[in-house]
């Protein structure tokens, strides 16, 4: 039987898991942004998560507003880069819109990833097509909510949300980067996959992981 | 905010303002991530605004990347949203210069602002030879009272110092009871040849406009 809604423990299996892809796939992501950027996307987002799974460890949350809002803030603290306050508005958003629960079902869930979409797309000022972070994740919520509004079930919408931001992110590839670090190279920035966009693929990997795909 | 480096002040007492006629205005530093690695924090910027404002508001002068970032994001993460802020769009060493000069000088928060945003114009001019200013000289004193414009032109040019000497001092005038009320608004000019100081609202302005107009203006 599909699981109805995805709970605090999963919600902080989901971070988990981010934190082991992204230390994992450092190096990738580090190496794409040498492509096209400043050469430490991997580096700040393996840091920032590190410092969200020792904080979390310290300080265990029983919300999921808190939790979004400790990785939030410790990413905004310890990236240094502007994943910061992108992937912290993200979550800082998220949090809001979740807010204090310990589950969320298909539908929160996606209103609290929305929100999310929302905040870096105000923060960074960023539209699909711009090669950012962006490319991922808006046409992820985008087949997250299909699904839901098809009837289908939380954990099809998860996966329909990780297939579409890892389309997403291989889309980034042939892209002129309209914002962003990459956008200073121009046309030199076709030909590499957006770093941001890479990482948000990820974020979607480990939670449709998370929930047993 | 700039990017971290060793030798980088990190409080304020370290800094010393030797070309400002007037009292200091507050300055915060928030460069550099954890650690002072190269990068921003925005949680560091919405401490420093907090510890810059004195009722008057917050002019925020950042260079560039995860700096603007972090400085919008730290507006949000303010906690007394009360607090006036302003994210300037100026160039990171003249916009910091001038807006330290017209704040020094006792200008509003909108004008400190708007003279960091054109501090470029100096250099600008010097290697295109623009010709026009797109710089309002004269602020906008709309609550009323009696505005009066001086313009001093020194056709060699006035140097940074000396035109700092001429904001503070002029600033520096008080209206006759009213140090509270005061709104002057010098400012630097982006121009480089003139510096504009406008603007005394007041009771006692006519007093006081006799008084500022009859300085000597020759450059």
């Amino acid at each position: 039987m599909a699981d109805a809604v995805v709970t605090l423990d999963q919600l902080t299996g989901w971070v988990r898991r981010f934190n082991d892809l992204v230390i994992k796939n450092q190096a990738e992501l580090t190496e794409l942004d040498s492509a096209i950027g400043d050469a430490d996307h991997g580096i700040n987002m393996a840091r920032g998560m590190s410092a969200v799974i020792n904080k979390l460890a310290g300080d265990p949350p029983s919300q999921v507003n808190e939790l979004c809002k400790t990785v939030a803030m410790t990413l905004v603290t310890s990236v240094g880069g502007a994943s910061g306050p992108l992937y912290g508005t993200f979550f800082l958003r998220f949090a809001g819109a979740a807010g204090p629960a310990t589950e969320l079902d298909a539908e929160a869930l996606d209103m609290a990833l929305r929100a999310g979409l929302t905040g870096i797309v105000e923060r960074g000022k960023a539209a699909p097509g711009d090669k950012t972070m962006v490319d991922a994740l808006s046409p992820a919520v985008d087949a997250m909510e299909l699904v839901i509004k098809n009837g289908g079930d939380l954990v099809a919408a998860v996966a329909a949300a990780r297939e579409a931001a890892a389309a997403g992110r291989d889309s980034t590839v042939p892209l002129v980067a309209r914002k962003g670090r990459a956008s200073y190279l121009g046309e030199r920035s076709a030909g590499h996959m957006d770093p941001g966009a890479a990482s948000m693929s990820l974020l979607f990997d480990a939670l449709a992981a998370e929930l047993g795909h | 905010m700039s990017p971290a480096a060793p030798a980088w002040p990190t409080r304020p007492s370290s800094w010393r303002c030797r070309w400002l006629h007037g009292p200091a205005p507050r300055i915060e530093i928030a460069a550099g991530a954890e650690d002072d690695r190269l990068g921003t924090d925005a949680v560091r910027v919405a401490e420093a605004i907090v510890a810059a404002d004195d009722g008057a508001g917050v002019v925020v002068i950042m260079d560039l990347g995860s700096a603007v970032l972090s400085a919008e994001l730290a507006v949000d993460l303010v906690p007394d949203q009360g607090i006036k802020i302003r994210l300037v769009s100026a160039a990171f060493v003249e916009g910091i210069f001038t807006a330290v000069v017209a704040a020094a000088g006792g200008a509003a928060l909108d004008v400190v602002a708007r003279d960091a945003e054109e501090a470029l114009y100096a250099k600008s001019t010097q290697l295109r030879q623009r010709q026009t200013s797109t710089a309002d000289a004269v602020p906008d004193l709309s609550a009323g009272g009696i505005v009066a414009t001086a313009t001093i032109i020194n056709p060699d040019g006035i140097h940074a110092r000396p035109a700092a000497l001429i904001v503070g001092a002029t600033c520096l005038t008080r209206c006759a009871g009213h140090d509270r009320h005061r709104d002057f608004a010098a400012s630097l000019s982006p121009q480089s040849y003139r510096v504009d100081v406008a603007g005394c609202s007041g009771r006692r302005h006519d007093q006081d406009r006799g008084r500022w107009l009859g300085r000597d203006h020759r450059g």
